[in-house]
């Protein structure tokens, strides 16, 4: 083998690898859980995170929605008779899955976003 | 020779956008006012469910001819063949009237079928008979998901044998089917309603009819072993088996040898009596109150009387006209999408003095209710003696409670 | 005879497939009462879905082994590619280039051993490959059934089986759905283009089309044409055809990753069974023989089997008032076809070697008149 096919090759193998690793670190899902538990809040309400098909939050329920990557999220929160709100949150590093509970939101201050055990709420 | 082939697949594209007009021309005949597509299995596949798409165009007429329901059914080998069955699924919402989807059981393929049909058209109701797919998948695409009550059937098998007077229920079934989640599940739930009710729970275990013994060793066991059982556990017993197989031999026997029987797995008059009895239908087909007369009299003269339960209708059948049914007095305006009632409505319309009832569907995991997923149960007949007041049992919220786990 | 109709009735006998092909499909499209656009967005769809795989077979047959049926072992690791991402939890795009980074050295591994089976099989490269398939699934349902879950543990409940051993039987690819078609469609009228999908392929055929002309294309189609005088030229027939076999299961396995991506499920041991006898109906139909294969032949296959596919079971339904005989009959008429091209490919052999000879005798005339013999 000549240096310059060895040279080549190496420069393959680390292509492979940094591609391998920017596909995992931005790919990485994380688990979002939208809470619609507060008894003020009226009925049923549609969640799209980051331009994604809507999904439905029953009242009193939560649903789980996958992201793409921890860092900044943009969600929407539509229902009906109300304004849709639209707002930013971050993820919280370091965890797989978190909460976000629709009740806390603030006009105005950052989303609170809590990290959760997934195993104690699945799916 | 590239020219003479070039002109040809032009020649199939014009073909298809001139055919584009023509076909908005047939359309203005008498004409049903929607459209219900409906999707089933073959009759090599599953018969009782096509025979209930059929009973719809008996009722509503076939779309083709100013009708109201066009029915597809999916390809055979539904594994190999996701491909079809979601083209197939998804030709319906090329039907400017298409105002629903039903389709029984729906094999996988049908979620990701009925995302691309909402994707196309939002305003099509989307019904999915018996899932194949996971409770969440289907959950996610469908408006309504339909499936036999493994939970509650769970409680109310146990009532009705203790209504028939039994002492004792064995349990007959393998390893295989106690790792499903729905038969395992249901197996913990009977285990517990029996120590509620004051009845002895026995498991037994039979040959597997898809392992090396196969259908015919798997069922020369349970004939084998039915008189045994009886002579161990006394003629007090109700049995019950999770798998089709074995419902022929142990019903044969505990009908020569005594025993009780509540109802099979899938219950139908078809499941395990015409064989069992040795009975010849043909003429019957398609007209379940004739069939369950023929069956009850044969069932009868044998002495089974007040021993031997069924479901008086089909499932498979009911659910592929239920839930048309269903879609249809929704299309008309006739009542509003996810009433319950309405629904056990549709099914009992099928099913004439039987009653249905539905729960919701329960994460095993989460313990989350889920809306448009039902788990549905008939009132069983019992033969020689009537329906049992089934549905009309109320069951102890903590059956719901019971998790499966390994 | 006027040399007009001989030049038809080559034309015929050399396509008589692909004619056959379109005929019933003209014949279905009114009878289907599909509307144009209906069978026009869903072909854009399959065409995006299914032509990468297609493309897999076109080097092996350039390299004289036949329909390379052993490509089941490329989409096999493309599907063990996706089962990790969707484990590690990876979305979108990013999920489907780590499958394929997974999957390629899978691939490339099991190209080389079929390579080298099918070096040791000559002459019968199509049958044998056809069993290694088989072979394959059984060790794709060891990895899947035993390996996984046991040796390599599964983090996500979604892949895994209920009672923890194995990988599930239906695997469901939400985050992965569209990873590549959604990233730009683009929308005219009711159609929606996936514009990188066709980037994809469009890459690929430059790819194809380049390679022919590489030093190690043109070595292939020496070996198609003559395997013993490519030998004496100082061409190493054996790695050659081990080649043609990786490359072509590597683009096997990307093909099946984005064939996948756009199904949005997948039966994990049963959809790579599929890929095999889709790729093979679809570039005969196009016109290919077991000889001779182009990126036309590629397209016209794709378009001429999907169309049938969407049209037949609806006609059949139509014309025998039975929604079942239409199913059947897809089926019958698409198995039919593959059966056909077989056939017919040994008969043009015959008839062409007939030819030759009776060339070489001096009976231009008979030549001449062998169209319709």
């Amino acid at each position: 083998m000549t240096k310059r096919s060895m040279i080549v090759r190496g420069a393959l193998l680390a292509l492979y690898i940094a591609v391998g690793i920017w596909a995992y670190s931005t790919g990485k899902g994380y688990k979002i859980f939208v809470d619609n538990t507060d008894p003020a809040v009226a009925g049923a309400i549609t969640v799209a995170i980051d331009g994604a098909t809507p999904v439905k939050v029953r009242l009193g329920g939560y649903t789980g929605i996958m992201v793409k990557g921890t860092g900044s999220h943009r969600i929407k929160i539509m229902r009906e008779g109300a304004p849709d709100f639209i707002g930013e949150f971050r993820f919280p590093p370091e965890s797989t899955a978190a909460a976000l509970a629709v009740s806390g939101i603030r006009p105005g201050s950052e989303i609170v976003v809590t990290p959760v055990d997934p195993e104690t709420r699945d799916r | 020779m590239k020219k003479g082939l070039s002109i040809l697949l032009i020649a199939l594209v014009a073909m298809a956008l001139v055919f584009t007009g023509c076909q908005k021309k047939d359309a203005d005949a008498t004409q049903a006012a929607f459209h219900i597509g409906v999707v089933t299995g073959s009759v090599s596949q599953s018969e009782d469910d096509l025979r209930g798409a059929e009973e719809l165009i008996k009722l509503y007429g076939d779309a083709k001819s100013g009708g109201m329901i066009s029915h597809l059914t999916y390809p055979d080998n539904f594994m190999d063949q996701m491909d079809t069955t979601i083209s197939q699924i998804l030709s319906f919402a090329d039907d400017p009237l298409c105002k629903a989807i039903v389709v029984n059981q729906a094999v996988p393929g049908t979620a990701e079928a009925f995302k691309r049909v909402r994707e196309k058209r939002p305003d099509i109701l989307l019904f999915a008979g018996e899932p194949h797919e996971d409770p969440p998948v289907i959950q996610a695409a469908a408006d309504i998901a339909v499936n036999s009550d493994f939970i509650s059937r769970g409680y109310t098998i146990i009532w009705a044998a203790k209504e028939l007077g039994a002492k004792t229920f064995v349990h007959i079934s393998f390893p295989r089917h106690m790792s499903y989640e729905t038969l395992g599940l249901r197996r913990l739930i009977m285990e517990q309603a029996c120590a509620d009710l004051g009845i002895k729970f026995v498991f037994e275990t039979a040959p597997d009819p898809t392992t090396e013994v196969g259908v015919a060793g798997a069922q020369q066991y349970i004939l084998e072993k039915v008189p045994q059982w009886v002579e161990k556990y006394g003629k007090e017993t109700a049995f019950f088996c999770t798998n089709d197989a074995h419902t022929e031999p142990l019903l044969k026997q505990l009908l020569a040898f005594g025993g009780m029987f509540v109802e099979a797995d899938l219950p139908s008059p078809l499941m395990g009596y015409p064989g069992a009895l040795g009975l010849d239908l043909t003429a019957e087909a398609g007209d379940f109150t004739k069939i369950l007369a023929k069956v009850e009299s044969a069932v009868v003269e044998k002495g089974g009387a007040g021993r031997f339960g069924t479901w008086a209708y089909s499932y498979g059948f009911t659910v592929t006209a239920g839930l048309g049914e269903y879609a249809r007095r929704i299309a008309a305006g006739e009542v509003q999408k996810g009433d319950t009632a309405a629904l056990s409505d549709s099914f009992a319309m099928f099913t004439p003095g039987a009653k249905w009832a539905s729960g919701k569907y329960i994460n095993a995991i989460t313990g989350q209710a889920a809306d448009n997923h039902l788990l549905v149960y008939m009132d069983t007949y019992v033969f020689g003696k009537g329906y049992l007041p089934t549905t009309a049992q109320t069951i102890d919220p903590k059956y719901y409670q019971i998790k499966f786990g390994n | 005879m006027t040399l007009k109709a001989d030049k038809l009735g080559k034309f015929l006998s050399d396509n008589i497939v692909t004619v056959i092909f379109l005929a019933l499909t003209l014949v279905a499209i009114p009878f289907s009462r599909l509307s144009g656009t209906y069978i026009l967005s869903n072909l854009i769809d399959r065409f995006a879905r299914s032509s990468f795989l297609v493309f897999a077979l076109i080097l092996p047959i350039m390299a004289g082994m036949g329909i390379n049926f052993a490509m089941v072992l490329g989409a096999t690791a493309g599907q063990i590619g996706l089962i990790f991402a969707i484990d590690n939890n990876i979305m979108g795009v990013q999920g489907l280039v780590y499958a394929s980074l997974l999957g390629m050295p899978i691939s490339i591994l099991l190209g080389w051993f079929c390579g080298q089976i099918l070096n040791r099989a000559r002459g019968r490269e199509m049958v044998t490959g056809f069993i290694l398939g088989f072979f394959m699934d059984g060790v794709y349902q060891f990895f899947g059934l035993y390996v996984m879950g046991w040796l390599i543990p599964i983090k996500t409940g979604q892949v895994a089986q209920i009672d923890g051993g194995g990988v599930r039987n239906t695997l469901g690819l939400e985050s992965v759905r569209g990873g590549l078609d959604k990233i730009i469609s683009l929308k005219i009228g009711p159609f929606a283009f996936p514009i990188v999908t066709f980037a994809v392929i469009a890459l690929l055929c430059v790819f194809i089309i380049w390679f022919r002309k590489t030093k190690l294309g043109q070595d292939m189609r020496a070996i198609g044409q003559e395997q013993g005088v490519s030998h004496s030229a100082g061409i190493n027939v054996d790695r050659t055809r081990i080649l043609a076999i990786v490359i072509s299961t590597l683009l096997a396995c990307l093909g099946q990753i984005i064939y996948l991506q756009n199904m949005g499920n997948m039966f994990t041991y049963t959809s790579q069974r599929q890929a095999g006898y889709f790729a093979a109906a679809a570039i005969l139909v196009g016109g290919a023989t077991v000889t001779r294969a182009t990126i036309k032949n590629v397209f016209i296959g794709v378009f001429l089997v999907h169309s049938l596919y969407i049209t037949m079971p609806l006609a059949g339904k139509e014309l025998f008032d039975s929604a079942m005989i239409g199913q059947y009959m897809s089926d019958f008429i698409n198995f039919g076809i593959i059966s056909l091209a077989l056939v017919l490919h040994a008969w043009r052999n015959r008839r062409n070697a007939d030819l030759a000879r009776a060339g070489l005798r001096g009976g231009a005339a008979l030549a001449a008149a062998g169209g319709d013999k």
